[in-house]
């Protein structure tokens, strides 16, 4: 799970929305409960689902949304839920949008209720269209940081395309075999993605240390 | 929607990696999918390897007396071809690190590697010795009249009762023993526990086995013997018999099962179970071997 880092200001919570006659700016609607942001590279601010429920309650947002289930988990469609909600205010304009729920973008908070994680995305998605709000993402959208991805964020065919050099670092034995590695790779760098070097550095800095019995 | 190879991402598919696949497709996934290798542990694998090839010289002191059968067999030729297979650098400093830090290795003296090589080597001696006194009546109760040995298969895939429907990939596998009339298959274990009757029942590696016959000649055996032969027993009948039968039924049902592993793979479904997911499970190990900070 992404982890919540406190801001000052935030640029995204400085846009305003439309609340029945007045334009509002979106931080003074919200608490600190309501948003955080993700680590990484690229920080992404990540609203509440019950701040984006209030938000809708206060754009008097109608309460008797409309949903569908577009498909129904099954093999071959990597047992996706797809619902369609459609959200409605009070002068009749609508907004539709859809939220999907799969294997894959789910973690394990959401693995046992797809289909309720799948209409609270579609819901989400739509209110935040209705009101205009743009560059904030809601926390249903998130999937748990899986285990596999403490391979950085390879994909599939990335991590197998190196799979044979990972081989090569977890089954050295001796600093030295380390040392003839290092020499191999400055030739083999450049078939690889910068990315995949990356993992591959820091892999190898963590045996070497293994290997040379040190702390790292 | 039709599977390709190319969505699986093998060429080819093990028993065992289904067998994996089902207990945890995340450890599938490091071990098959990406191909990743840690240092292992291979005490039991090479042990077992041993035994399975001592099992197969007395089943060559059968055929090999001009007729005389066991009449003229010798239980030291039996030794002695484990003896070749079972050699004291199969025990190497993990195997002994792992063995002393077990319930059973706490309990004992050993503290060696020689020591625990020297273990190993009594045991199987005992766990020979055990079959080597039931063969007579395995043949006669059981029909374990092996004639066939480490039989090696490549087959395709097809639906029995559709066999225009075929899966992408073939399977590949080694088939412990077949007996002389072809009728029955028999996969050696060596282990230190007993095997459950209804839960090996449902374990896909042994139906593979008869699908793999099936496939290649047309014609469905039955009957799937797993022999376990039980380490560390005090006891010396050392020997159990998990007779089990499967007819074109389930047969197609396994096809199906198969099918859907590879529909799972294809969808890059490798998460772990999200029920029953064992805190021993190896993908730990892949895990822990694959972080970096």
């Amino acid at each position: 799970m992404a982890t919540i880092q406190k801001t000052t200001k935030i640029d995204n919570l400085e846009q305003e929305i439309l609340i029945g006659a007045n334009s509002v700016k979106l931080s003074s609607l919200l608490t600190e409960k309501d948003y955080w942001q993700t680590n990484g590279r690229i920080k992404r601010t990540i609203l509440t689902h019950d701040a984006i429920k209030r938000l809708a309650d206060m754009a008097s947002i109608n309460k008797a949304v409309e949903y569908a289930v577009l498909t129904q988990p099954n093999a071959y469609n990597n047992y996706q839920y797809t619902m369609q909600a459609k959200v409605c205010g009070i002068s009749g304009e609508c907004v539709v949008e859809l939220g999907e729920a799969n294997r894959s973008n789910l973690g394990s908070k959401g693995r046992n209720n797809p289909a309720n994680m799948a209409q609270k995305r579609a819901y989400d998605r739509a209110v935040l269209r209705y009101l205009g709000i743009t560059g904030l993402l809601s926390e249903e959208e998130l999937s748990d940081q899986d285990p596999e991805e403490k391979m950085d964020e390879l994909s599939h065919d990335d991590k197998r395309k190196i799979a044979p050099i990972i081989n090569q670092l977890l089954l050295a034995r001796s600093k030295k075999q380390m040392v003839l590695f290092n020499r191999a790779m400055k030739e083999k760098a450049k078939d690889f993605s910068e990315p995949q070097l990356t993992y591959l550095r820091k892999l190898y800095q963590k045996r070497l240390a293994e290997l040379q019995k040190v702390s790292f | 929607m039709e599977l390709t190879e190319q969505q699986i991402g093998l060429d080819r598919i093990r028993p065992s990696a289904l067998d994996l696949y089902e207990k945890c497709p995340r450890w599938f996934y490091y071990k098959y999918w990406l191909g990743l290798e840690l240092e292992e542990d291979r005490l039991h694998m090479d042990f077992g390897t041993a035994i399975h090839e001592a099992i197969h010289a007395i089943f060559l002191e059968y055929d090999n007396n001009f007729g005389g059968g066991w009449e003229y067999a010798s239980f030291s030729n039996v030794l002695k071809q484990f003896g070749t297979f079972w050699k004291p650098n199969h025990v190497t400093d993990l195997s002994l690190e792992n063995y002393v830090n077990t319930v059973a290795g706490r309990a004992s003296s050993i503290r060696t590697k020689q020591e625990l090589y020297q273990y190993f080597k009594n045991d199987a001696v005992a766990m020979l010795r055990s079959y080597w006194n039931e063969k007579e009546r395995l043949l006669i109760d059981y029909n374990h009249d092996l004639a066939e040995f480490e039989v090696a298969m490549k087959v395709e895939l097809r639906n029995p009762l559709e066999p225009n429907e075929k899966l992408p990939i073939p399977m590949t596998m080694r088939i412990d023993a077949i007996n002389r009339t072809r009728t029955k298959l028999v996969d050696f274990k060596t282990s230190g526990s007993k095997y459950n009757q209804a839960e090996t029942r449902q374990k896909i590696q042994g139906q593979c086995y008869l699908f793999g016959i099936l496939m290649e000649t047309g014609v469905l055996i039955n009957d799937f013997d797993y022999v376990v032969i039980r380490k560390g027993l005090k006891s010396e009948d050392r020997i159990q018999v998990v007779s089990l039968n499967y007819d074109m039924a389930d047969m197609a049902a396994l096809y199906q099962r198969i099918k859907m592993i590879l529909v799972g793979i294809s969808n890059k479904e490798f998460s772990p179970p999200a029920i029953g997911h064992s805190p021993y499970c190896g993908c730990y190990q892949y895990e822990r071997a694959l972080k970096v900070k």
